[in-house]
């Protein structure tokens, strides 16, 4: 890392992006876990 | 524009018109026999494309791809047994139009649907693959190991059930491709002495075992025979007013299934899935679903053959596949030398014109080969599995020896076989190990990547279980 640089992080916006997606994609499934029980749980109040 | 003239006066040469010919031909003949993917056959061609020309063998084994995902739907309308996992969806209402006397109907909508997507997605993977190899022309070392990353952590947790497992095989994968002499400093790893492992695991003995020997132990465990013997089968394509009715069905699926294709790791079956209960969703008239109801054939088929040519955009853009069978593909760019990614469209311009004219008219033949193919080869696809396992098992071990003719690669590929049918088995499915393995050649192009991926496979290496043996 040279001198005065934030590491790529910092220096490059789209490795950034990429990064956060990749962390965020691990959470996809508890996602749509919590979508589907949240549907069920509509459907059964009749909401 | 030259280059695409240039394309065109390539794509008309007879060696490569046979090629696409060919190749659609074996490809719809893997795809309608249960037990053999077109993953498999893109597999097991591979080897044999080593002495041909790389615009003739990826047009080979392109062809292969396309028709492969269509004919899957052959078995599923005919017998109910899918010849691929993309046809699951079409079994649903195609076996029930059968089983109306319509068997003829179905197949026409199954081969004009599968046609139609299939150009709709090629032509998104026109529009869109060049598009974004030039935002990835300014990508350096730290975002191609952000993509790296990304493409792992997306294959590890939307492509698989189990999320968890699927991480330890990519990480497995990973350890794979640490593997021989360390570039950087010289020192051989997990070589064990052996001079056959000092350049490192060959990629095309590991694809042949997980893709291939892996599926094949697997459906010997199974019955495949098909006892149903039906005479010459006619297909009837859909007529103007049903063509016109198919529209929104179809245009739904194709986009749909390019949108799901062109995502790293989920595929042709889930985006068959996916088209066929939207398509449910969307209709006016959802109980005649699973009725033998001509759209719950168009969305599933349309679907998956969009998905197909969707999964090649991050291939070839990126260096990334999309889906199993552009993972092994990518063993084949590695085979003939080329680097798939965003230079491949500046530097070999004319073998990606001829690739996106390949994929167009691979897609466009579907239509005229397959009825053609349907009346003559409808019962052959009832070999039974005790003839046709040994066969894949014989064209294996010649594949894997001819690339080096070398014996190792040929215990490799056995050892990654039974490696591939017990993570299939017991613990995860196989891709994210290929997928992991894969992204090596790549990652060789950057040496900033390279060696953040190398820190994080041989960290991973020590922490992570030892695979199944």
């Amino acid at each position: 890392m040279s001198e005065g640089s934030y590491g790529i992080f910092f220096d490059s916006p789209i490795a950034a992006i990429l990064i956060v997606v990749s962390i965020l994609s691990f959470f996809a499934p508890l996602v749509v876990n919590l979508y589907k029980k949240m549907k069920t749980g509509a459907a059964a109040t009749g909401k | 524009m030259d280059s695409f003239i240039t394309a065109l006066l390539h794509i008309t040469q007879p060696a490569n018109l046979i090629a696409v010919l060919g190749g659609t031909l074996l490809g719809m003949l893997s795809g309608a026999t249960p037990g053999v993917s077109g993953t498999m056959m893109v597999v097991l061609l591979i080897p044999l494309t080593y002495t041909l020309e790389p615009d003739t063998a990826f047009l080979l084994l392109i062809s292969v791809y396309c028709s492969a995902v269509f004919s899957g739907s052959i078995s599923a309308i005919l017998f109910r047994t899918p010849g691929a996992p993309e046809a699951v969806a079409t079994t649903l209402d195609g076996y029930e139009m059968t089983k109306q006397g319509k068997p003829h109907e179905a197949l026409g909508i199954s081969v004009y649907s599968s046609a139609v997507g299939g150009l709709l997605g090629g032509a998104a993977l026109i529009l869109v693959a060049p598009q974004l190899a030039k935002i990835a022309l300014a990508f350096g070392p730290p975002e191609y190991f952000a993509m790296a990353i990304m493409g792992l952590s997306v294959v590890t947790t939307l492509g698989a059930k189990n999320m968890v497992k699927a991480l330890l095989v990519a990480l497995f994968g990973l350890f794979l491709a640490t593997v021989g002499i360390d570039p950087m400093a010289g020192i051989p790893r997990f070589t064990f002495g052996l001079p056959s492992l000092m350049s490192g695991i060959d990629f095309i003995p590991v694809l042949i075992g997980l893709f291939a020997i892996s599926e094949m132990l697997r459906q010997v465990m199974q019955d495949h025979t098909v006892t149903i013997k039906l005479g010459k089968i006619k297909t009837t394509l859909p007529n103007f007013l049903m063509q016109k009715r198919l529209v929104p069905t179809i245009f739904g699926g194709s986009v749909l299934g390019t949108i799901i294709g062109i995502l790293p790791g989920i595929g042709a079956t889930t985006a068959a899935m996916v088209s066929y209960s939207e398509a449910v969703r969307w209709s006016k008239t959802p109980e005649k679903f699973g009725t033998g109801h001509p759209e719950g054939i168009a969305a599933p088929e349309s679907s998956n053959n969009a998905a197909a040519n969707g999964a090649m955009v991050p291939l070839l853009a990126l260096g990334i596949p999309g889906s199993a069978t552009t993972a092994v593909m990518l063993g084949a760019f590695v085979l003939h030398g080329l680097k798939p990614g965003p230079l491949l469209f500046t530097e070999q311009a004319e073998f990606i014109n001829t690739i996106f004219l390949g994929t167009m008219i691979a897609n466009a033949l579907i239509l005229i080969v397959a009825p053609f193919f349907i009346r003559g080869f409808a019962n052959i696809i009832r070999i039974p599995y005790p003839v046709l396992g040994p066969v894949i098992l014989i064209l294996c071990i010649i594949g894997s020896y001819a690339i080096r003719n070398n014996m190792t690669d040929v215990w490799l590929t056995l050892g990654f076989g039974v490696l591939g049918y017990i993570l299939e088995k017991y613990a995860s499915p196989s891709r994210p190990s290929s997928s992991a393995s894969s992204s090596e050649p790549w990652r060789n192009r950057n040496s900033g990547a390279r060696s953040s991926c190398r820190k994080a496979a041989t960290a991973s290496s020590s922490t992570a279980p030892s695979p199944p043996s």
